[in-house]
């Protein structure tokens, strides 16, 4: 790669070398063996491992899930927020520091204590299936668990840019004689709509890949309970790499497609930002 | 960047919101209320949940669970792992944004791009192309067995399959923190005489130490916690290939489930950790940052 | 050291920044390079110093062709437009910093060190500052540290960046001075980039008018001031008046009023245009030579001189300076006719000039 013009820093040559030489290595030649192998396959046999009901069924499942939680975010993310940058109360920078808990804690443990939360004997679960809503072992659960891993994206998206509203505005607003209600609706809600939606879709992204927290609660069976990501590994251990590499192909390309939208939507909060 | 929200470092040094204009009072803590009662429910219940288990049958079957050999091994190989890929991915950070914030070339946009991809590929997946690729059915394979070298299912697989998810996060906390910081400082060390190194250690490393450090954390934390990924590439051989995500959920595939949620709670306690040290490193950031602009005030 | 530029050509992409700027600097001068913003003069500032390189021309340092040496070896001092301090060093470590990444065997050992930077400190009158750090020094004391860097590495040539630009009137004008007599004491070739031409005139031994990547004159401060080569230079080196004119028989006829410039020009009528500065014009109550009709638009005596603007005959607004004790005895009052008599202006026309 050539410099676009000439600089009188030193290093230019040794660290983007390193830099390229590193990032082939571990994340450019190994993400490139599934598209190889991919293709490897033929057309015809890609498109029966991808079509099988299965793997319809599991792909239908991780879809609606993440989109569900995705949006269980958006709203109470939204919330937690403005709590959190509007309102004052005891221990709210405790409460704030903790917001990124579901990122700190490991997968699997997520996983395990979620399950026995939601189990038919757990603390929550028991009262879930009292009202006969079955908690584990359903999409239900997943859905719980992929709402506890995403619940950080959209506050911390959105947090920043609810602390740099200039009150100005709506004070202006307030006097031209609109409550608080129209003042959120109008002229709020427009000014954090791209940050929210760069907030949901990680959250979004995030939730379609899962495997550690949604695999224990979500019981994996085939057909009802199965995410994509479990599918791959379980294809994996009846050494299907055929199968576990298509569906592979088929998830790294939405995920491409949700980094392209995700790099769409913060060029446009950047730019509504900047206004 | 997406993937994965930004630090708060950048907000470091900005007043705190003073909005005049608010809610009536019953609005506000009917809000204050769903948010804490929503934040209580996904985030405090498991924690307890976790810590009720882990004790159920007793501190001293708890403190028996964590000394069990194979406890031992997983804990000593997830040791062996961060300390590995914690400093290796530091010096790509290091690299990457020093070429890519001191310099102007063709594709920049583009790299930054592509170092963030780990972030949004599925764990199981980032294991899978390291079992394509060294496998024994894998690209390499037939060579890596006529050379007796085992990657899969062995300690090197962890190693990738780590560096892999926890590639991008250095490189994401320097490269705004260091495009903000600019380079008139490294301008003026080598108009003063100073070669690359003496530039980098003396100027910019200290300007940046709380960014690094900051990405030095979090990395530590997923290469610690990772479970998808190392699970595909692992092999669970007891003693041998287990991470504690592992062996965790080896247990608990075991029915032994209070063993299970003891040692989860090392991660548990390794995740309260970390938010402490980030939460730590985002005051000190502040700190500096406030106390620049109080002192710029004298000019 | 004395530096020569030749023929130095810069471009960024499609931008030429420098388009074959000439000069040569003698050992020992403080030049100024002045200038609007994008005329290039950072740019040039730039090259000289290996921060920038040139797409084509040549920079010698006492005759040796420095164009392809590293920044690093040029022995250069450079203080940056905002000091790019080290903001984690403190001044001490600042001042010490081109002293100590010097390889071992020219390193001084720490006590030589210490006693440059304290030496220095005196010169730049911030002993006691050593160790503050950059966050609690005011703008003109960092000021101070930056050149105190930048001298300790007894640079051949010293480069300034609009030092005084992100300063405060008052304290600007103290640094002009300050620069003035170090330069008188230290005698090192200095070049500083600025867009004030008051600071030019006052500070520099000779000034380097450039705009648009090319040098419009070279001279000292009286010569480019008094004697302007072309309409920029005139315009840009303070207040100015212009009236469009025509040249008719060897007189100047603004609004067929015949004004007294010996234009050399010969009796066919031209359009030109005369460029005067307004303390070159004086305000009376009766009809002189060379002189307009006006009326007084608005008046402003606080300051040095008097403001006055006066409508012209031909409908332009004119401002003229007034020295205070003549305004006292004028007691002009608004919308008063009065005459404007012009004392020495200087024509431009596009083929030549007086």
């Amino acid at each position: 790669m050539k410099l676009k013009h000439y600089s009188a820093l030193p290093g230019f040559g040794i660290s983007l070398g390193f830099t390229l030489f590193y990032l082939s290595l571990i994340v450019l030649i190994p993400l490139s063996t599934i598209f190889f192998k991919a293709f490897g396959l033929g057309w015809e046999h890609f498109w029966q491992a991808v079509t099988s009901a299965r793997t319809l069924a599991a792909l239908r499942l991780s879809f609606s899930t993440s989109l569900v939680s995705a949006l269980i975010n958006a709203c109470f993310g939204l919330l937690v927020a403005w709590v959190l940058v509007r309102y004052e109360f005891p221990g709210k920078k405790l409460v704030d520091a903790f917001v990124d808990f579901p990122f700190a804690l490991p997968t699997a443990v997520a996983g395990i204590a979620l399950t026995a939360l939601y189990s038919q004997n757990g603390w929550v679960g028991k009262q879930l299936y009292a009202m006969g809503i079955k908690s584990a072992f359903s999409p239900f659960g997943i859905t719980i668990a992929l709402v506890f891993i995403g619940l950080p994206f959209v506050v911390r998206t959105v947090e920043p840019v609810l602390q740099n509203l200039e009150s100005e505005v709506e004070e202006a607003a307030s006097s031209l004689g609109a409550n608080r209600w129209q003042i959120f609706l109008k002229i709020i809600l427009p000014t954090i709509a791209p940050a929210l939606m760069t907030g949901s879709a990680m959250a979004f992204s995030r939730a379609l890949g899962e495997y550690g927290s949604v695999v224990f609660i979500a019981g994996n069976m085939p057909m009802k309970t199965e995410i994509a990501p479990l599918l791959i590994m379980t294809k994996l251990e009846q050494y299907d790499y055929a199968g576990a590499t298509a569906i592979a192909g088929v998830m790294l390309i939405v995920s491409f497609i949700m980094l392209l939208v995700l790099n769409i939507l913060q060029a446009w909060s950047r730019q509504s930002e900047s206004l | 960047m997406a993937g994965i929200v930004g630090s708060k470092l950048g907000m470091a040094g900005k007043a705190a919101h003073r909005p005049i204009l608010s809610e009536p009072r019953w609005i506000r803590v009917l809000l204050t209320t769903i948010a804490l009662g929503f934040l209580a429910f996904f985030l405090v219940l498991p924690i307890a949940m976790v810590l009720a288990q882990a004790l159920k049958k007793g501190f001293a079957f708890y403190l028996h669970s964590l000394s069990d050999p194979d406890a031992l091994s997983a804990i000593r190989l997830t040791l062996i792992v961060a300390a590995v890929s914690v400093p290796l991915n530091l010096l790509f950070g290091l690299a990457a944004s020093w070429s890519i914030t001191k310099f102007d070339f063709w594709g920049k946009k583009f790299l930054i791009t592509l170092i963030d991809l780990p972030f949004s590929v599925s764990p199981v997946i980032s294991g899978l192309i390291f079992v394509l690729l060294f496998g024994a059915q894998g690209v390499l394979g037939q060579w890596l067995g006529e050379h007796n070298i085992k990657i899969i299912f062995s300690v090197p697989g962890i190693i990738l399959a780590t560096l892999f998810v926890t590639f991008p996060f250095v490189a994401r906390e320097l490269i705004p923190l260091m495009q903000s910081q600019g380079n008139e400082e490294e301008y003026a060390a080598v108009t003063l005489g100073a070669n690359g190194w003496q530039t980098f250690w003396r100027v910019t490393l200290p300007n940046i130490k709380w960014g690094l450090l900051y990405g030095v954390i979090l990395c530590n934390a997923r290469a610690m916690g990772e479970f998808g990924a190392v699970s595909v590439v692992s092999g669970h051989i007891r003693g041998l290939t287990n991470t504690i995500p592992l062996h965790v959920e080896i247990l608990y595939n075991e029915y032994n489930f209070t063993a299970a949620f003891a040692v989860a709670s090392i991660l548990m306690l390794l995740a309260f950790v970390t938010l402490i040290l980030k939460h730590w490193v985002e005051w000190r950031a502040e700190q500096e940052a406030t106390q620049a602009e109080r002192e710029a005030g004298v000019s | 050291m004395s530096i020569e530029v030749h023929q130095v050509v810069k471009k960024f992409g499609n931008f030429t920044a420098l388009k074959g700027i000439s000069l040569k600097i003698e050992t020992g001068e403080l030049l100024a390079l002045l200038g609007p913003s994008g005329s290039g003069k950072t740019t040039l500032l730039r090259v000289i110093a290996g921060l920038e390189e040139a797409t084509g021309g040549q920079v010698f340092f006492l005759g040796d062709d420095v164009s392809s040496r590293k920044v690093q070896d040029r022995g250069v001092g450079f203080v940056f437009q905002h000091y790019a301090l080290f903001r984690h060093m403190t001044v001490f470590d600042n001042i010490a910093f081109g002293l100590r990444v010097r390889p071992r065997d020219l390193r001084p050992s720490e006590e030589e060190i210490a006693e440059k930077v304290h030496e220095l400190l005196r010169l730049v009158r911030l002993d006691g500052m050593a160790t503050r750090f950059p966050s609690q020094l005011s703008g003109g004391q960092r000021q101070r540290v930056a050149l105190a860097r930048a001298l300790a590495i007894e640079p051949k040539v010293l480069l300034l960046d609009e030092p005084f630009g992100s300063l405060d009137s008052k304290v600007r004008k103290e640094l002009r001075q300050w620069l003035r007599s170090l330069h008188d004491r230290l005698h090192m070739t200095t070049i500083f980039v600025t867009h004030d031409q008051e600071e030019a005139l006052e500070v520099a031994d000779r000034v380097v008018v450039m705009n648009e990547g090319r040098i419009e004159q070279m001279g000292t401060p009286d010569e480019v001031y008094h004697k302007p080569v072309n309409s920029f230079v005139y315009n840009f080196l303070g207040n100015v008046n212009l009236f469009h004119c025509r040249l008719e028989g060897g007189k100047a006829y603004i609004a067929n009023t015949p004004v007294s410039i010996k234009t050399g020009v010969g009796p066919e009528a031209q359009k030109a245009k005369i460029y005067i500065r307004p303390h070159l014009l004086e305000i009376s109550h009766e009809k002189k030579d060379d002189s307009f009709k006006g009326v007084v638009q608005f008046l402003n005596s606080a300051g040095a001189v008097a403001k006055v603007e006066v409508l012209s005959e031909w409908g332009e607004a004119i401002q003229v300076e007034v020295p205070q004790e003549r305004f006292r005895i004028l007691n002009l009052q608004k919308g008063e006719e009065i005459y404007v008599i012009l004392k020495d202006a200087k024509l431009f026309n596009e083929d030549y000039m007086i």
